[in-house]
């Protein structure tokens, strides 16, 4: 049901993409031709991109390739538009990943901590550093990370990318990249979960849970984190919106050949067919991996999956 | 017959006293004044060349040094932020007078408009700023505009599914019942008894969401996605400079340091105001 309601919204998205670029304003071909050329020329071009055709049957062709996986071809390079991405997917996935586990563990640890020591030194010192991770831009963060960790004490490469294998080569390439995108999220997330974990600590399960005779402590992990995950982990769904936009911008700072790069040199060069494919990748991941966190969302929250109506939201 | 002009006086009241919401409201004012006066304060035009001057460092001639062409960083930091500034709050702005309506309806009206809206906001809500960006850049050309639109269109979401929320909890409430008896059309309601219900919460997601659009403004600069260089910008400042970075390191740290700065004071203050009123609500 649900993986069936993101194909169709993920179609949706595709129809909407392709007759949005046909209202871009210009004559794509005159766009690429320049201002000296032969008409017939300019009628081969048109014939080449099926742009003579009417509108709904360009639409069918496009579509009915979209779902063999043909995006087209590249009026830049003239190569397959899927097959470019295709060899560029890896190290944007891979970065997402990574910034993932940076944010995910840091974000919900230092929340749970900064929960536990609600109103003392720890916790201010974990607000006001959440503050302030939550008010840097990736790209800045990404390039105080070079000064510091590449150009001044060379621990790690300032740039430069390594195709992915399971050496420190091509980690120590990706761990700037990865700290860059993921501590802003996991600023985020820490505020969240310390949020979350200090409403749940008012609920009446867990003050059973301390009646009985549990240890705060015990009672923090066996109930309270459970629980206090839940409205998180919706909020990661949103932030993986984010997510995919920040590894655009690491990409570029930290010159990653991925997605992204592909996607703002098509923006610029108005190669269209480019453009269509990027923003249809990009939906993808961002869709796959909403699913898999309502999928996390079942697993952690019973009352869903039973379709129980919960008391305590 | 509405309690909340008075209200409203007593909550500014209460929101000054907390230390947060006055340092915030200082810095900012200090960030409006300096970027929207740039014209008069900064030492040079923001586009002055001067071949001599190259990665001059800071000193007495250029103050936080000199970039690639010999123009001086301050003078750009500052008029850049004028771009950023404009385009945080202009595109907040639009999203609430949007947004909010927008939501409101949906709550109060309920049914098949409620539908309707509550789907549009959903497919909306998540929508990676960078794709609308892209779309209204090839629409609508590279300018202000189109930045302004794409920012908005992700904020909107936002304000509508909270007055949404806030809608439906108050349209329960009896002095609605109350009003609907005395014979006030619904817009009327909407108008006067619904929305200012809307003010508290509107308030802060608006200050947390100027923070969010000049960092979204920085980033799609950052990209290539905002106005074109010349223009002075704090993103795009920062990007053409990332290769003179070891070389003249202030051309990268200062405006990189004034988004944090205008970002910071816009979430210190949203957070301020939450802790006043709170509203127990999470958001963005």
């Amino acid at each position: 049901m649900r993986v069936a309601s993101a194909g169709a919204t993920l179609l949706v998205v595709a129809a909407i993409v392709f007759f949005v670029m046909r209202f871009v304003p210009g004559d794509p071909v005159l766009n690429w031709l320049g201002t000296s050329y032969e008409k017939a020329d300019y009628d081969r071009l048109r014939a080449l991109y099926g742009l003579d055709l009417p509108l709904l049957q360009q639409f069918l062709i496009w579509f009915s390739n979209l779902l063999q996986g043909d995006l087209g071809y590249s009026v830049l390079t003239q190569l397959s538009v899927s097959e470019e991405l295709w060899r560029r997917l890896p190290a944007t996935l891979e970065l997402i990943v990574l910034a993932l586990a940076v944010a995910l563990p840091l974000g919900i640890g230092s929340g749970i901590w900064a929960a536990w020591r609600y109103g003392k030194p720890a916790d201010h010192a974990v607000l006001t550093a959440t503050l302030l991770g939550i008010s840097l831009p990736e790209f800045f963060v990404g390039a105080l990370l070079m000064l510091a960790l590449a150009l001044q004490w060379r621990v790690f490469p300032a740039t430069g990318f390594e195709p992915f294998a399971w050496s420190t080569e091509h980690f120590a390439h990706m761990a700037l990249p990865a700290l860059a995108l993921g501590l802003p999220r996991a600023a985020v997330i820490c505020r969240l979960m310390r949020g979350s974990l200090l409403e749940v600590f008012g609920r009446p399960y867990v003050r059973a849970s301390l009646a009985k005779g549990l240890s705060r402590k015990a009672t923090l992990f066996a109930h309270a984190v459970r629980n206090a995950l839940i409205p998180v982990v919706t909020v990661i769904g949103l932030q993986i919106g984010y997510l995919v936009a920040g590894a655009v911008v690491v990409e570029k700072l930290f010159v990653i050949p991925g997605v992204g790069a592909y996607g703002l040199n098509a923006v610029t060069a108005r190669d269209y067919p480019s453009v269509q494919g990027f923003i249809l990748v990009v939906a993808a991941i961002f869709l796959i991996a909403n699913l898999i966190v309502d999928l996390l969302y079942l697993w952690l929250d019973p009352r869903i999956r039973t379709g129980a109506q919960g008391a305590g939201r | 017959m509405s309690a909340a002009p008075r209200g409203r006086a007593s909550t500014a009241l209460r929101a000054w006293r907390s230390a947060k919401v006055r340092y915030s409201c200082l810095l900012i004012l200090v960030l409006l004044l300096l970027t929207l006066g740039a014209g008069w304060i900064a030492p040079y035009a923001h586009d002055q060349i001067d071949a001599a001057a190259a990665f001059a460092a800071p000193g007495q001639q250029h103050l936080i040094g000199a970039d690639a062409l010999g123009r001086d960083v301050l003078s750009r930091t500052l008029h850049g932020g004028r771009m950023s500034l404009v385009v945080g709050l202009l595109a907040t702005l639009l999203a609430v007078l949007l947004g909010v309506p927008l939501g409101a309806l949906a709550g109060y009206v309920g049914g098949k408009v409620d539908w309707l809206i509550s789907r549009i906001i959903d497919l909306l809500l998540p929508f990676p700023v960078i794709l609308l960006a892209i779309v209204t850049k090839m629409l609508m050309g590279d300018g202000l505009l189109s930045v302004v639109v794409a920012l908005s269109l992700v904020l909107t979401p936002f304000f509508a599914r909270m007055s949404r929320a806030k809608a439906l909890s108050v349209a329960q409430l009896p002095f609605i019942e109350a009003a609907q008896g005395s014979g006030l059309g619904a817009g009327r309601i909407m108008l006067m008894h619904v929305l200012p219900h809307c003010f508290q919460p509107v308030l802060i997601m608006a200050t947390l969401s100027v923070a969010f659009a000049i960092l979204a403004e920085a980033s799609l600069s950052f990209l290539g996605l905002g106005l074109p260089p010349p223009a002075p910008s704090w993103g795009g400042d920062l990007q053409a400079s990332m290769s003179a970075f070891q070389l003249a390191p202030w051309t990268v740290l200062a405006p990189g340091v004034a988004i944090t700065l205008a970002v910071l004071a816009f979430n210190f203050l949203g957070d301020g105001l939450r802790d006043v009123f709170d509203v127990g609500e999470r958001f963005l």
